[in-house]
C-alpha cells in the first residue's frame, strides 16, 4: 500500500513537471511562430529559460542526482513548478508589452524616422560608426597578435588569458562587448526601414569580433550572448513595423533567410570553439567527458534553483533582512554580482564560498531565486512579476527607440538594457544602486528627452510646412 | 514612408539635438544657473558642518595555538561582525577614550570585518577622531584575544600538563642516569666473581644505553612540546601592520560638485519639457 501511494505520489510529480515543462516550451513555440520579432528580441531568454528548465526537469525527475559544484545529491522535487510559473509570467508580460494594438500605435508613432526628418549634410552616421568599429577591432587584433601567446593555439582558458595577457582594449571587450554587438545589430539592421538592404559592412565587423572571441578561448557562452545581442535590433524592427501599412515582413525574412551562409558558420566556429574546448584545451578523457557534459548541461543550470526551492518551498526557510544586507550592504566583493555570492554562501560551506569568489567563480542562475530568497513563496512571485514588467516594458521602449532610429537614445539606453538582461537571466540587482548606473541612467533619461522632445519639433515644423505648402498650392491651383 | 535616404548626416543629427537643447536652455538659463549654484552651495554648506569622520583600515592575523586557529576563520569573522562583540569593542576603547553617544554609534555601525586571506582579516571603521579610530580597532583586537583566551587557556593547559609530565619523566630518568653512572652502582660483588663482574658491568651498560635513549626521546619530545607553545605556534591575534586612517567626511567639495551635477541634469530635463513644441 506505502509502495502504491508513493508510486503514485511519484507519477502525479512526474505528471505535474511534464505539464508545466510542456506548457513553456508550447508557449515559447506559440510565441516564436505568432511573433518571431519577439523571439529574435528575446532570443537569449528563450534559449536560457529552456535550458533551464529542461536541467531542473531533468534534477527533479531524475534526482537524486550528483552536482560536483555542490559536492551534494539534488533531486527529486517538483522545482520546475515553479520555476515554470516564473517563466510564464515574463512570456506572458512580453506578449501583453507588445501587444497587437500597442503595436499598430508604435507603427504609426514611428513613421517619422531620424532619417526621414534630417536635411542632407556632410558625416554620414553609419559611415562614422563603421570607422570607428573598424579602428577599434584592428587595434584589438593587433593588441591580441603582440601581447603574447594567442589562446587558441596555446591552449589557454579565456579567463587566464584575460587575467594574464589581455591588454586594455581586450579588457573593455569584455566589458562592454555585448552592448557592442547590439550596436552593430542596430546598424546592420535599421537601413532595412528605409527600404534598403541591411548593412553588410556591420555584419562583417561583428563576424570579425567573433573570429576574436574563438582565437581568445572563448567557446559557447561568448558566442550565444553576443549573438542574442546582435539580433535584438532585427526583432525591434519585426514588432515595430509588422503592423505599418508598407512594411512587407516576408520580404523582409527572406532578406534574412539569404543570411544563412553567415549564420551556419558562426554555428560551425562554435561547435569547432566547443569541441577544441573540451578535447584539447581541458584535455578531457573520453569517459570523463561524459559526466562532464551531463554537469555542464542538465545539472550546473537548475542546481541553484534547485537550492532555493528547497530552502524555500520545501523548508520555509528565507531571510529577507540577511538576504538584503548581503545583496546591497555587505556583500563578499561588492564590485561583482552579489545575488550569486549570496545563493552561493547559503548553499555552500561559507568558507569553500568564500574560496570560490577569490579565483572569480560564479554558479549559473540567479533569476529567480533571488526574489524567492527576498519575498519568500508567495511574496517572491509578486516580486517576479515586477521584474517580467520592468524587463518586457524596457524592451518595448527600446523598440520604440530603433523603429525611430533614435540613435542618440538607443546609445545611451544599452548600458541599461545590459543591467536588464543581466537581472533576468543572473538576478543581479546591486548593479542597479551602484554610481555608475545611476549616472548612466541619468544620462539615459536626459538624452532620452532631448531626442524625443527634438525629433516633436521638428515633425511639427515639418507639418507645418507641408500643411502651407498644400494651402499655397490649393490657392495658386485654378 | 518607404523614403530611400541613403545617408543620415551626423552633424545635422547631433547638431540639430544640440541647438534644440541651447535654445532650450536659454529660455530658462537665469533659473537653471540659479538652482545650480543654490544646490551646490546648500550641499557645501551642510556637508562642511557635519562633523568630522575617519575611517581606520587595519590588516588582523588571528591567533593561534599550536599551529592551528583559535576558531574557523569564518566564526571569527561572524563573531567579529556582532553587535554583542561590537558593544564589548567601544566600551573597551571607551577606557581609554571619551566619546559621546554619537560617536559609539559611529563605531558600533561602521565597523566590519572581512577575510583578508586564509590567516588573516581587514579591519574597518569610522570614528570622529584618528586616535578614537585606532583604540577602537585595538579594542577590538583586546576583546578578540581576551575571548579566545579560554579556548587557548585549554589547549594551552593541556600541552602544560603534557610538558609537566615530560619534564618529571626527564627528571626521573636523569635521575637513574646518575645513580647509574655512580660507581657504587656495580661494587658489590666486584671483587668475588670477575665473570659476575663482566656481566653486571654489560648489563649495566646496557641500562645505561636504554635509559640514554628513553631521556633522549624525551628531550626530544619536551622539545617538540616546547616549540608548540612557542611563538611560531601559538600567538594571540595581532595587527599585522600600522592602522592606516584617512578623513572621509566631511567632503563638501565633491558632494556639492555631485548635487550640482543632479540638478543640472534636472533643470536641463525641465527646461526641455517645459518649451512648447510648436513653432
Amino acid at each position: 500500500m506505502g509502495a502504491l501511494l508513493w508510486d503514485s505520489e511519484a507519477l502525479l510529480a512526474l505528471l505535474l513537471n511534464v505539464i508545466v515543462t510542456l506548457f513553456v516550451f508550447a508557449l515559447i513555440a506559440r510565441i516564436s511562430l505568432s511573433q518571431p520579432g519577439l523571439a529574435l528580441l528575446a532570443f537569449f531568454f528563450l534559449i536560457y529559460f529552456s535550458w533551464r528548465l529542461v536541467s531542473v526537469f531533468y534534477i527533479d525527475v531524475f534526482g537524486p542526482v550528483v552536482s560536483e559544484q555542490l559536492e551534494r545529491s539534488i533531486g527529486p522535487g517538483l522545482a520546475a513548478v515553479p520555476l515554470g510559473a516564473c517563466q510564464v509570467a515574463v512570456l506572458l508580460m512580453l506578449v501583453v508589452s507588445f501587444h497587437p494594438l500597442r503595436l499598430k500605435a508604435l507603427a504609426v508613432a514611428s513613421d517619422f524616422r531620424t532619417s526621414s526628418l534630417l536635411a542632407a549634410g556632410r558625416l554620414d552616421l553609419f559611415n562614422l560608426v563603421f570607422w570607428v568599429v573598424v579602428v577599434f577591432e584592428v587595434a584589438l587584433w593587433i593588441e591580441m597578435l603582440t601581447r603574447g601567446p594567442v589562446p587558441l593555439f596555446s591552449k589557454l582558458e579565456r579567463l587566464d588569458y584575460s587575467k594574464q595577457y589581455g591588454g586594455f582594449l581586450h579588457g573593455r571587450l569584455m566589458d562592454w562587448g555585448p552592448m557592442l554587438a547590439f550596436q552593430l545589430g542596430l546598424f546592420f539592421a535599421t537601413p532595412v526601414l528605409r527600404g534598403m538592404r541591411f548593412d553588410c559592412r556591420f555584419g562583417a565587423l561583428f563576424g570579425s569580433l567573433m573570429v576574436y572571441l574563438l582565437f581568445v578561448g572563448h567557446r559557447f557562452s561568448s558566442f550565444f550572448l553576443y549573438f542574442s545581442f546582435f539580433i535584438m535590433p532585427l526583432g525591434s524592427i519585426v514588432l515595430g513595423r509588422s503592423k505599418a501599412a508598407g512594411f512587407d515582413s516576408s520580404a523582409f525574412f527572406r532578406t534574412l533567410r539569404a543570411l544563412w551562409l553567415p549564420v551556419v558558420g558562426l554555428g560551425v566556429l562554435v561547435l569547432g570553439a566547443l569541441i577544441y574546448s573540451y578535447a584539447v584545451v581541458r584535455g578531457a578523457e573520453s569517459e570523463l567527458l561524459q559526466t562532464k557534459l551531463t554537469q555542464r548541461l542538465l545539472v550546473q543550470q537548475g542546481e541553484m534553483w534547485w537550492m532555493t526551492y528547497e530552502r524555500v518551498f520545501l523548508h520555509g526557510d528565507w531571510n529577507t533582512a540577511l538576504a538584503l544586507f548581503k545583496l546591497f550592504v555587505d556583500p563578499f566583493n561588492p564590485n561583482r554580482n552579489s545575488t550569486m555570492q549570496l545563493l552561493m554562501e547559503l548553499g555552500l560551506p561559507v568558507e569553500r564560498a568564500h574560496t570560490l569568489f577569490d579565483l572569480g567563480v560564479a554558479y549559473t542562475g540567479g533569476w529567480p531565486e533571488i526574489f524567492f530568497e527576498l519575498g519568500g513563496p508567495v511574496d517572491g512571485f509578486v516580486l517576479v512579476v515586477l521584474s517580467a514588467v520592468m524587463f518586457s516594458e524596457f524592451l518595448f521602449l527600446l523598440t520604440r527607440c530603433v523603429v525611430q532610429e533614435r540613435y542618440a537614445t538607443c546609445f545611451f539606453l544599452t548600458p541599461i538594457l545590459y543591467a536588464v538582461e543581466v537581472n533576468l537571466a543572473s538576478g543581479m540587482l546591486n548593479s542597479f544602486v551602484q554610481l555608475t548606473f545611476m549616472t548612466k541612467l541619468g544620462v539615459a533619461i536626459f538624452v532620452y528627452v532631448l531626442e524625443g522632445r527634438w525629433r516633436a519639433r521638428v515633425i511639427a515644423s515639418t507639418s507645418l510646412q507641408t500643411d502651407r505648402a498644400t494651402v499655397l498650392k490649393r490657392e495658386v491651383t485654378p | 514612408m518607404n523614403d530611400q535616404s541613403a545617408s543620415i548626416s551626423t552633424v545635422s543629427y547631433v547638431g540639430g539635438m544640440f541647438a534644440y537643447l541651447v535654445r532650450s536652455v536659454r529660455s530658462r538659463l537665469k533659473i537653471t544657473v540659479l538652482a545650480v549654484l543654490v544646490a551646490a552651495l546648500i550641499v557645501f554648506a551642510a556637508d562642511w558642518m557635519r562633523p568630522v569622520v575617519y575611517a581606520a583600515q587595519a590588516v588582523m592575523r588571528v591567533g593561534r595555538v599550536d599551529g592551528a586557529d583559535v576558531a574557523p576563520m569564518s566564526s571569527i569573522v561572524f563573531q567579529m561582525n556582532s553587535v554583542s562583540f561590537k558593544r564589548r569593542a567601544v566600551g573597551g576603547a571607551d577606557e581609554s577614550v571619551d566619546s559621546g553617544d554619537k560617536g559609539h554609534k559611529l563605531i558600533l555601525d561602521s565597523f566590519v570585518v572581512r577575510p583578508a586571506t586564509s590567516d588573516m582579516l581587514t579591519l574597518f571603521v569610522g570614528a570622529a577622531s584618528e586616535h578614537t579610530a585606532t583604540e577602537a580597532i585595538q579594542a577590538a583586537v583586546r576583546v578578540l584575544n581576551a575571548d579566545q583566551e579560554k579556548i587557548r587557556a585549554i589547549a594551552l593547559s593541556e600541552l602544560d600538563t603534557q610538558i609537566t609530565l615530560v619534564d618529571s619523566n626527564i627528571a626521573s630518568l636523569t635521575r637513574i642516569r646518575e645513580s647509574l653512572a655512580s660507581p657504587g652502582s656495580i661494587a658489590s660483588s666486584a671483587e668475588s666473581d670477575p665473570a659476575s663482574l663482566m656481566l653486571r658491568r654489560v648489563w649495566l651498560l646496557d641500562l645505561i644505553a636504554r635509559n640514554e635513549e628513553k631521556l633522549a626521546a624525551a628531550t626530544s619530545e619536551r622539545r617538540a612540546l616546547a616549540e608548540r607553545i612557542g611563538p611560531s605556534k601559538t600567538y594571540p591575534a595581532t595587527l599585522v601592520d600600522d592602522v592606516a586612517i584617512r578623513q572621509i567626511s566631511p567632503n563638501p567639495f565633491r558632494h556639492a560638485i555631485f548635487a550640482a551635477g543632479i540638478v543640472l541634469l534636472l533643470m536641463l530635463v525641465y527646461a526641455m519639457v517645459r518649451k512648447p513644441i510648436s513653432i
